[in-house]
């Protein structure tokens, strides 16, 4: 499915280096597919549902409103803005591990189309990606209604999102890049994801933010980018740094960026010879 | 441009790998791969050299026993499978039919599912506007289009899957073993449409085990069996008398 008339010599993989070269061209070329399975996601997703792609905007709301009454009404937390901090750790945090969850599974998840019908396999392992990151940015619509709630002034600040939600969704992808051809070889790697997520749900400040970690620390802290890219997303609500710094946003920037590069690689180098185990 | 070779697979080699899973696999991978024990066998050959040549505007037909390699063959054609050893070159677009309906999403009406097909075949919303009409008269499933996939029976689902694909004027069109299905008139009729895009310059490799419908519609037909090319084409009627010698010779076999 090349353009037609060209011949198409079926290529072997490209070399290890290239491959992100190799990876782009193939999802520019075939961005119109790409654009046809993530909306058939969402379209998908909420199939047959009344209030439809309002689910969700209202998860995260309900989310919100539950924390308040245990946190804030039940536990008198100190920290009023706890429900909405949490929120956006949630929301944050879910796309990271779903994308990475998704990622990992989008060989073997769509073994019966790959089998029958030739596609860059990038494709599958790039829509499941780009489906979690259009949840992510309806489910942070939800966020102009607290924020007038909470009566907080919207700043420049805001910007920061793009880098927080890009990144977060970068290093999830980047993860699965790796780790899709292993499960393709061995379903047991899903499991071991699961595990990981749940880990990296507690290392990575969803139930608490950075203003807890005692200063020592914050440096070690920092280290982990899915928590920096979390924190991000608070800082842009807030539009207050923090105890972060752009050193922070540069640092974990460019490992998502890594993480990305270096998954195409190894997805490259192993997806051709796992077609086979699907 | 008849007679320009438009798809030429050379001395292919495939190898599956028998599957070791579960305690084996680890096992295996504990006590590493170098204490196998010798003749034990990791893979299985598929295709063995394998080559076919095909020209713009033929169609050639395969028959073969089960597992004697046709679907791996048309798979490797279509990129799916890199070949283990050998060349495969193709050119234009080519579209692979086999399990009827592999891009369809049950939840999505057909109309939607044209477009996702559409897609999936290399095509952009506005060319496949333009064919719309065609698919849907050509399927013949009326105002079922509207409706969401997983209403269809699987007759009408093949007849989509078909009607969508042969739209889409392939320049190489892989058919394997569907044309077996939908009722007396739409296997008509899809011959015709078959017929129809080999004269608009398509080439087609149909697959089937039907000696009938190839009769009818190849130029040359080919026999496999456990992997080669047991027949070298310019006979049909050879063909097919090797066929039926080498089923028997399966059946008998296991």
């Amino acid at each position: 499915m090349v353009d037609s008339g060209g011949t198409h010599v079926h290529e072997g993989r490209p070399s290890f280096f290239s491959a992100p070269f190799r990876v782009m061209r193939n999802l520019r070329e075939h961005r119109n597919v790409l654009k046809h399975f993530i909306s058939r996601d969402l379209k998908v997703n909420y199939h047959g549902t009344v209030l439809g792609y309002a689910w969700s905007m209202i998860e995260p709301l309900a989310f919100t409103a539950i924390f308040y009454v245990v946190f804030v009404i039940l536990r008198g937390a100190p920290d009023s803005q706890l429900p909405l901090k949490i929120m956006i750790g949630i929301l944050m945090y879910n796309c990271f591990s779903k994308t990475f969850a998704a990622t990992t599974k989008a060989l073997t998840r769509n073994a019966g189309l790959i089998r029958q019908v030739y596609l860059p396999r990038e494709i599958f392992v790039v829509s499941s990606a780009g489906f979690q990151l259009a949840q992510l940015c309806l489910s942070l619509l939800i966020l102009m209604p607290l924020m007038w709630a909470w009566s907080i002034e919207p700043t420049a600040f805001l910007l920061f999102l793009v880098p927080a939600m890009l990144g977060v969704c970068a290093i999830g992808t980047g993860l699965g890049f790796m780790l899709a051809p292993l499960q393709a070889r061995i379903r047991d790697t899903e499991q071991v994801v699961n595990i990981l997520n749940r880990a990296g749900f507690f290392l990575s400040g969803v139930f608490y933010s950075i203003e807890y970690i005692p200063d020592e620390y914050v440096d070690i802290y920092t280290l982990n980018p899915v928590a920096v890219f979390l924190e991000f997303a608070r800082v842009a609500v807030y539009g207050d740094m923090g105890k972060l710094t752009w050193a922070d946003l540069g640092y974990s920037t460019g490992l998502a960026i890594f993480f990305m590069l270096f998954g195409m690689m190894i997805f490259k180098r192993y997806e051709g010879s796992v077609v086979k185990y699907l | 441009m008849k007679g320009e070779i438009v798809i030429q697979a050379e001395d292919v080699v495939l190898d599956f790998p028998l599957r070791q899973n579960g305690p084996a696999f680890l096992k295996e991978i504990f006590t590493g791969r170098f204490r196998r024990r010798k003749g034990e066998k990791t893979h299985f050959r598929a295709l063995e050299g394998v080559s076919l040549e095909a020209r713009r505007g033929e169609v050639i037909g395969i028959m073969g026993p089960n597992g004697a390699g046709k679907s791996t063959l048309l798979r490797v054609i279509a990129g799916i499978y890199a070949p283990d050893s050998g060349v495969v070159q193709t050119k234009g677009r080519v579209t692979l039919l086999a399990t009827l309906g592999a891009g369809f999403q049950k939840d999505l009406t057909g109309i939607e599912n044209c477009y996702l097909n559409g897609a999936i075949l290399g095509f952009s919303r506005k060319e496949v506007d333009v064919i719309l009409p065609d698919i849907i008269s050509f399927s013949g499933i009326g105002d079922f289009i509207h409706q969401p996939i997983r209403t269809y029976s699987s007759g009408m689902k093949a007849r989509l899957a078909f009607s969508i694909a042969s739209n889409m004027e392939p320049e190489l069109l892989l058919i394997d073993e569907i044309l077996a299905v939908g009722d007396s008139d739409f296997v008509q009729r899809s011959q015709d449409r078959i017929r129809e895009m080999v004269n608009g310059d398509a080439t087609v490799i149909i697959v089937s085990h039907r000696a009938a419908t190839l009769r009818n519609l190849c130029d040359r037909v080919f026999c496999m069996h456990r992997g080669k090319m047991v027949t070298d084409g310019a006979d049909p009627e050879a063909t097919f008398e090797a066929y039926k010698n080498y089923s028997a010779r399966n059946n008998e076999e296991s």
